[in-house]
């Protein structure tokens, strides 16, 4: 029998952050991808652009969620149900 | 000259990068990257329900920063008046709300002479989830239920709540460019 000689191989891999399959509520870009940023250089999707759940169970990108958290002085909310922001573990 | 298999490869490029950005956002290459509200906005357009969109004017197509609203209310005291809204959106949108005028004269409760307007989502119950049709939805709200136990007008708010019938009145002179509150 002939042995293939493997020469060249492109492999693609597909990822998704687990359980979410919806837009950030605050950009409205799709929370596998990057909020858009006016400053900040090249940015790629994956661990550079993390998104964070709240206790309420609402999943932002954490630049969105910590640009509207440094707003709010007092209390902080929820974007989404304007229950007090938690982070969830 | 391009040969075949570089111009292939170079479209195969474009489509990815094109491909790229409608999932993420970003545009790399020779586009002038757009800020981030222009992109929210973008997509705020895109949502209007027609009834907005069909009297919506964006002041700037560069920017997407600045609008006119055409708002002819299809019920109550002032309905079928047109009452013109300018919008402008700030650079923070939609960490920060845009800021609406008035620009036609009315007299309503929430609604001050200068056109400043009283509606609790453009103020202390601004959220980042909310969008253009949210807003739209609010100030069309305005007109079929005026707030006088929030006045920002406390004059229109008091004949409002003690003389109705001077409220219409007063409120359908100033429809016709009369504006005395008499």
């Amino acid at each position: 029998m002939a042995k293939a000689k493997i020469v060249k191989a492109r492999l693609v891999a597909n990822w998704t952050w687990n359980g979410v399959n919806e837009v950030c509520g605050i950009c409205h870009v799709h929370l596998d991808g990057c909020p858009p940023e006016a400053t900040a250089k090249f940015q790629t999707p994956g661990d550079d652009c993390p998104v964070v759940w709240g206790e309420c169970k609402h999943a932002f990108h954490l630049t969105c969620i910590t640009k509207w958290l440094g707003t709010q002085s007092d209390s902080q909310s929820c974007p989404m149900c304007r229950r007090r922001w938690e982070y969830s573990g | 000259m391009i040969g075949f298999k570089q111009k292939k490869k170079l479209e195969q490029e474009q489509k990815t990068q094109q491909a790229t950005a409608s999932v993420t956002g970003i545009v790399s290459g020779g586009e002038v990257r757009k800020k981030g509200y222009e992109i929210r906005v973008q997509k705020d357009l895109d949502e209007l329900e027609p009834k907005w969109s069909d009297n919506l004017k964006t002041e700037n197509v560069d920017l997407l920063n600045h609008f006119t609203l055409t708002l002819s209310p299809d019920e109550g005291i002032w309905k079928n008046h047109a009452h013109v809204f300018d919008i402008s959106v700030p650079d923070e949108y939609p960490i920060k709300p845009p800021k609406v005028l008035c620009k036609t004269k009315v007299y309503h409760p929430n609604i001050d002479q200068e056109g400043h307007i009283c509606l609790n989502i453009l103020r202390e119950d601004w959220k980042p989830v909310l969008n253009l049709n949210a807003i739209f939805t609010g100030l069309h709200f305005l007109f079929l239920e005026p707030n006088p136990s929030d006045p920002l007008d406390t004059e229109a708010a008091n004949v409002y709540e003690k003389d109705y019938d001077k409220f219409k009145r007063i409120a359908n002179n100033y429809m016709r460019g009369n504006y005395s509150k008499y």
